[in-house]
């Protein structure tokens, strides 16, 4: 029987805002995109960016649980993240121009640039008290 | 994820980072790096260590290396692998903190003038 649900490992990987379950990310990610056959070339660039938008969900939304699902859909690599934390569309927030100077430059608003950069479109929602954010990764 | 901070000839430190810069990274480079943002005036950041970064990361880098250049010192990032030189450049980091491939144009860089 296959399950549909949430699960532990696999492809869906569901975890809690402590340190040491927030680093199973990385080993998670590896290990789905080979699951699903996702190009190895992709990798680096989802690493960031779901580096990203945990940290976004726990340091600023306060999230205490995350569900990430990896899936190949058409070809197109389909990372969805869903976190419990306060209400966050990233595609609303306004791009911070590029500092010219060290001195003026903010260390936040750094994030939304690279995952503008490494995914080839988000769609946010947010639904049942999560946000839902559905990563698309473009396939050369 | 590792750090060492080495002062080198001329008043210049040199600060070697390695392993992942990711969530687990970030929190152990953290202090060292706003130490040397502290109390350093003319630093190298070797990265050729760095498997991996995000922005947490950069924003220790960009954290430490605007202490720095508060104290009108000098700050260069070296020889970064592939796929964090495309993040430096992504996030424009690139223009406000110079990159080097080679050690000594890093030094030489960063070296206070003599009066």
């Amino acid at each position: 029987m296959r399950m549909t649900g949430p699960l532990y490992g696999g492809t869906v990987l569901r975890i809690g805002s402590a340190v040491e379950e927030l680093a199973q990310v990385y080993p998670w990610l590896d290990a789905a995109a080979q699951t699903v056959g996702a190009p190895v070339d992709l990798l680096p660039g989802m690493h960031v960016v779901l580096d990203e938008v945990v940290m976004n969900a726990v340091m600023h939304g306060g999230a205490t649980c995350i569900v990430l699902t990896l899936t190949v859909e058409a070809g197109v690599v389909v990372l969805a993240v869903e976190d419990d934390g306060t209400p966050f569309d990233p595609l609303t927030a306004t791009l911070r121009e590029k500092a010219t100077r060290l001195e003026e430059a903010s260390p936040g608003g750094l994030g939304l640039r690279l995952m503008h950069h490494y995914c080839q479109d988000m769609a946010y929602q947010r639904t049942g008290g999560m946000n839902r954010l559905v990563l698309r990764f473009p396939v050369a | 994820m590792a750090i060492t901070i080495e002062d080198i000839e001329g008043g210049i430190t040199k600060v070697m980072l390695s392993g992942r810069l990711d969530i687990a990274g970030v929190a152990a480079i953290d202090l060292p790096l706003s130490v040397v943002g502290g109390s350093r005036r003319a630093v190298v950041m070797d990265l050729s260590g760095v498997e991996f970064m995000a922005s947490l990361g950069l924003r220790s880098i960009i954290v430490s290396s605007k202490a720095i250049i508060s104290k009108r010192g000098k700050v260069v990032l070296l020889s970064p692998q592939s796929v964090v030189e495309e993040l430096l450049i992504t996030s424009g980091i690139n223009e406000l903190i110079p990159i080097y491939h080679n050690e000594a144009e890093a030094i030489a860089a960063v070296a206070p003038v003599a009066d």
